[in-house]
């Protein structure tokens, strides 16, 4: 009788998909830092109530945040290159729709999704900051922006941290849709070495057990993280 | 020094101020009192900028500023002229003492970092405080937290200096502390106006005392006029009210 996992394919599988890994936490690294710029951007536009941009922002999350990310990245794939050829024949920009590849797409659609899940951490860390932290700022003379950088920014992150860690631990785990847009990374690796021999479970396990294993170092090094960013909170002497 | 004309403040349909006219001359401390809602520290907010005047006139040394029509760059202006001290202190939570004296030299005033550091510590030292600067907000007591405050305001080498209750936020025994630190600064000369509930201080500190009631000012003068030569009958009434406790 054949045993249950064929343990030879599992481990000779394994480099192979520890090469894509770097993709996978391509995608991520790109798509958190876009998504806090997003995020953050539009969480401003709603506590400071900015004309017009309020009402689009609010549009953004609302869609961003009712419809699936893999249809955003449906979206994302087909109408990037839609519009771009619209703009290519209406105002002669010279782009080459077909020499983008495929993974900007997943940045752009991961962008705007991550960003708008962060928008409202974000916000709420900003506005649990004591409003006379801005107004000391104010006080002696900051703007409203060297306030917001030098003094509400930093004790907002130690507050959002947490949250952001679990926001990237979901990101990590839905990069696997990524290969649905032809993008290689662990998860499509593992769909094209499964087909190779035709031993999907094995190889799904060996996927899993990774990304266990990254979101377990990423969650450390977000406590860590943490700690260093709450060093003033420090205990009472 | 400073001069308030007509002052207006009001807060949807809330009158808050009702017209304060204030002139303060160099070097004089003005103790504002009077009982909560009358709008005492909505005064010193305005004349900070933390609210916006619907109406008025703040002259501070040379800057004269409209309210109603005043622009960002003027207000930024008025608040480097001027410095607030807090009731709940408001240090940066994320800075130590040290850190918070420079912030506004650093940025505000854009010194270098050697020359930042060297004021701040002499600052620090002044309210007595040298030893705790590498300690958080968090680190401090109260009293203490309250006199980085000072000296965070005294960086800026402001024209006025506005006390919001400095002490009413302290346990009774951290009260003195901060008020040796504003005796100091009056001796110095510094021109500062306080809202404050300490009688007793005021009547030692204050060259000009000022009573607000219900957005108006009732009644001012010197500390023996307003305590001792009472004229109004609504400042007679409070300071009986508070002396019974």
């Amino acid at each position: 009788m054949q045993p249950i996992l064929d343990f030879h394919f599992m481990v000779s599988i394994i480099p192979e998909i520890f090469k894509v890994i770097p993709v996978t936490l391509n995608i991520t690294a790109v798509a958190m830092f876009f998504a806090l710029i997003v995020g953050t951007t539009t969480a401003l536009v709603r506590i400071y109530k900015i004309l017009v941009a309020r009402q689009l922002a609010a549009f953004y999350l609302s869609f961003t945040r009712g419809t699936p990310l893999l249809v955003q990245i449906y979206l994302s794939y087909y109408g990037i290159p839609k519009f771009l050829d619209y703009a290519h024949a209406c105002y002669g920009w010279n782009i080459d729709v077909n020499g983008i590849p495929a993974i900007v797409f997943i940045y752009f659609a991961f962008s705007l999704n991550v960003g708008a899940y962060l928008s409202e951490t974000i916000r709420a860390a900003i506005q649990s900051i004591d409003r006379g932290q801005m107004e000391a700022a104010l006080s002696i003379g900051m703007t409203t922006w060297q306030g917001l950088r030098r003094i509400i920014f930093p004790q907002a992150l130690a507050v959002a941290l947490p949250s952001f860690g679990n926001t990237m631990i979901s990101l990590i785990k839905d990069t696997s849709l990524a290969f649905m847009i032809s993008v290689v990374e662990m998860m499509g690796e593992a769909k094209i070495l499964g087909a190779r021999g035709l031993e999907f479970f094995e190889v799904y396990i060996v996927v899993a057990l990774i990304y266990w294993l990254i979101c377990i170092v990423v969650e450390r090094m977000v406590a860590i993280l943490e700690k260093r960013v709450r060093h003033f909170e420090g205990g009472k002497i | 020094m400073l001069q308030l004309q007509n002052i207006c403040k009001s807060f949807h349909r809330m009158e808050v101020l009702k017209g304060i006219s204030l002139t303060v001359k160099p070097g004089e401390v003005v103790a504002i009192l009077g009982p909560s809602g009358s709008g005492k520290s909505t005064l010193l907010r305005c004349i900070n900028f933390l609210e916006r005047p619907n109406h008025g006139l703040i002259q501070v040394g040379d800057l004269v500023v409209q309210t109603e029509k005043a622009t960002n760059h003027e207000i930024l202006q008025l608040r480097r002229i001027t410095a607030m001290v807090f009731q709940n202190y408001h240090l940066f939570k994320n800075k130590t003492a040290l850190e918070n004296v420079m912030e506004g030299l650093l940025i505000v005033k854009q010194l270098s970092r050697d020359e930042a550091q060297q004021k701040s510590v002499r600052l620090l030292e002044k309210v007595g405080l040298a030893e705790r600067m590498n300690h958080y907000p968090s680190q401090l007591s109260g009293g203490q937290q309250q006199r980085v405050g000072i000296a965070r305001a005294l960086a800026l080498e402001p024209k006025v200096i506005l006390f919001d209750e400095p002490t009413s936020a302290l346990d009774p025994e951290l009260v003195g502390e901060v008020l040796e630190v504003i005796r100091t600064l009056a001796r110095e000369g510094r021109t500062m106006i306080v809202v404050t509930h300490e009688m007793h201080f005021a009547h030692e500190v204050a060259s000009h005392v000022v009573f607000m009631d219900e957005g108006r000012i009732v009644e001012e003068g010197n500390a023996s006029e307003v305590f001792e030569h009472t004229r109004q009958e609504r400042t007679k009434h409070f300071l009986q009210k508070i002396q019974a406790i």
